[in-house]
């Protein structure tokens, strides 16, 4: 071993190479510095590289780089050799370094060629940039997205937050609007237990399913009796039918109300009117169900309009009365007519049958004329007596001439004896009217007996009383009552209606205020116009009876 | 004292009135004729035989009293009028009576009456 190794530096044996280059002073020159210039640019190569993969840690095949430094680092060290042997005929130790370099060498190259396709493989730079930019490019893509989705996401929320204010806002509306629902509910029905009127709910099963106490109060009946019964049962029976029938109207919903004057028999069976006013409600979700009805105690006020009927069919009777009292002149004379005839008939009868040769044809005649004149007195007595009397008013077929016929009878003496010519002009085909007889003949009354007195004061004229009965289509009858009297301004013409207004002295102006008020209760009209050319014109107008019904 | 003037004339709007009268004064022996109004007995021309004249005070057209006063106012021989009447009415009875009527009677009268006007009328 040292043998070997004292071999290895042994110089003795070996010519150094510059003898082989005969010393040249240029030649050495050259080898040297060829030499050392190339030994010390291979020693700088490792270090770089060394240096670069230092730097570089991300560097591929760190392997490869350092076994090529190593190999450079190894044929630096040859061409340093080089330079030592020009002198120093060292050439084991240059052989063995050569060898060494020389395995170096071939295991680098065997290195670099097994990883020549990975090397290949590796992406170039302007492949990584190209790939870099696609990145860059994605990237810019997904951010656009992320910034379209964060935006989407915003605009979401923003809605979320909108609807959701909404949804606060209806619910507090709802809120709103319940509680209104229940003061409105707790007023109503405040106003259903405290009402001074009867307000009931009836369901389809004609039962009473509220009453509240002014009801209950006026009915006699408790809201639990009450929940037994409908409005059927507590009506008066001649009124059920009727309410029957409106109930099934309503219930079917034939009439969506109606107000009716109808009576109830109370729990104690006394009978009430009462005023029923009933309208279907729309479902309104309120707690009260049913046909809402209002009841009102109407019977003081039927009982005063009774009370006024009557009086005021007494005005009516004793206007009249007051009336036949100016006639009584005119009266007694209708009844005297016939009473002297008969009286004379009768003496005339006596003289017949107790002459000698008693005049039998004659006294026949004479006893047929004073039945004809008793039945005569008899017919003006029962007019008389039909005016005077007591009766409640009616309703039936009126034969309007005959009625001004027997007024005008009636009349006749106070019409000639005030020097009057009284014409009726009576329309042989009027249809009759249904009415109060007694009331038609008032009213005509008073319009003659007016007639008499416009004309009171006339004299230089003659005095005209006409009287027209005519037909008016379509179907009413009207009678005119025309004087040649004193007449009236226009403007007085409506106010001779009102009561007590009078032109006369003695008069105390309730004749045609009445008149009125009669004719208007048969459906018709009475007015007053200016004659032509003097003058005034009563007419009154009365429906036909086809038009009235019956 | 032959009078041609004898007939009782009646002058009265009423039918029955005026048949019964009729009648009455037939069966006392007078003769007499009726008029429905004053103005048919004026256009009957019948005055110049009328004995007297048995008169009625209200009547359509001309009444009893104005029938009298064209009477009056045509002069001449005054017919005697008796008036029959059922209003007593006093104004009328003076206006008649002062006019020269015989005698005013109100319905029902005392046929009687009626008889002694009558012949005192046909003693003129």
């Amino acid at each position: 071993m040292t043998s070997l190794l004292t071999g290895f530096f042994a110089q003795q044996n070996f010519i150094p190479h510059g003898f082989c280059l005969a010393w040249d002073p240029a030649l050495l020159g050259l080898h040297v510095i060829s030499d050392s210039v190339i030994a010390i640019a291979y020693y700088s190569i490792p270090f770089a590289l060394l240096y670069f993969i230092s730097r570089r840690r991300d560097l591929a095949f760190r392997g490869i780089f350092a076994l090529t430094g190593a190999f450079i680092l190894a044929c630096g060290t040859t061409h340093l050799m080089g330079v030592l042997t020009l002198w120093y005929p060292v050439y084991w130790l240059d052989g063995m370094i050569k060898l060494f370099t020389a395995l170096i060498s071939i295991f680098t190259a065997a290195a670099i060629w097994w990883a020549m396709p990975k090397a290949l493989a590796l992406p170039s730079t302007a492949q990584l940039e190209e790939a870099n930019g696609q990145l860059e490019h994605e990237i810019g893509e997904r951010e656009r997205a992320q910034a379209a989705l964060r935006n989407a996401n915003a605009e979401l929320e923003q809605r979320v937050a909108a609807r959701t204010a909404e949804l606060e806002a209806e619910v507090a509306q709802r809120r709103r609007t319940e509680e209104t629902l229940r003061a409105s509910e707790q007023r109503w029905r405040s106003m259903f237990e405290a009402s001074a009127v009867g307000i009931a709910l009836t369901d389809e099963k004609r039962r009473f399913v509220a009453a509240n106490e002014a009801f209950q109060k006026m009915i006699g009946y408790t809201a639990e009796e009450l929940s037994h019964l409908g409005p059927v049962e507590i009506t008066y029976e001649d009124d059920r039918e009727a309410t029957r029938e409106m109930l099934d109207d309503m219930l079917s919903g034939r009439r969506a109300d109606y107000h009716v004057e109808k009576r109830y028999r109370r729990k104690d069976g006394t009978v009430i009117w009462v005023r029923v006013s009933t309208a279907r409600a729309p479902e309104s979700g309120s707690s009260l169900h049913g046909i809402p009805t209002i009841i009102e105690d109407i019977t003081e006020r039927k009982r005063a309009e009774d009370a006024l009927q009557e009086a005021h069919d007494a005005l009516l009777r004793v206007t009249r009365l007051s009336t036949m009292g100016e006639l009584s002149a005119s009266i007694a004379h209708e009844v005297n007519q016939p009473l002297s005839a008969i009286v004379a008939n009768g003496i005339a009868c006596q003289r017949l049958l107790a002459a000698a040769t008693p005049d039998l044809e004659e006294a026949k005649e004479a006893v047929g004329d004073i039945i004809s004149d008793g039945r005569r007195a008899s017919t003006v007595l029962a007019r008389i007596r039909q005016l005077a009397k007591k009766s409640v008013p009616e309703r039936v077929s009126v034969d309007i001439n005959s009625a001004i016929s027997e007024v005008l009878s009636l009349t006749r003496q106070e019409l000639q004896r005030s020097g009057i010519t009284a014409r009726a002009e009576l329309d042989p085909n009027l249809p009759s009217v249904l009415a109060d007889r007694v009331q038609v003949q008032q009213v005509v009354l008073n319009l003659v007996m007016n007639g008499i007195e416009a004309m009171r004061g006339v004299i230089d004229r003659s005095r005209v009383l006409r009287v027209k009965s005519a037909t008016v289509p379509p179907a009413d009858v009207a009678v005119t009552v025309e004087d040649t009297g004193i007449g009236f301004d226009n403007n007085g013409s409506e106010n001779i209606f009102e009561t007590f207004f009078t032109t006369k002295e003695d008069g105390i102006g309730m004749g045609l205020s009445i008149s009125r008020s009669i004719v208007q209760a048969h459906g018709g009209r009475l007015w007053a116009s200016a004659g032509v050319p003097i003058g005034a014109v009563f007419s009154f107008t009365l429906p036909a009876s086809a038009g009235a019904g019956t | 004292m032959t009078n041609d003037k004898f007939i009782v004339m009646i002058v009265d709007d009423d039918e029955s009135v005026r048949r019964a009268a009729r009648r009455l004064i037939k069966s006392y022996g007078f003769p007499v004729e009726t008029f429905a109004s004053a103005d048919d007995f004026l256009a009957s021309g019948r005055l110049s035989e009328t004995a007297c004249l048995v008169l009625d005070v209200q009547m359509p057209g001309l009444n009893g009293l104005e029938l009298q006063s064209r009477l009056v106012a045509a002069g001449g021989h005054q017919v005697p009028i008796i008036f029959i009447t059922a209003f007593n009415d006093e104004n009328a009875r003076a206006q008649a009576l002062k006019a020269g009527a015989l005698c005013y009677l109100v319905k029902p009268f005392e046929e009687a009456d009626l008889l002694n006007s009558i012949n005192i009328a046909l003693q003129r």
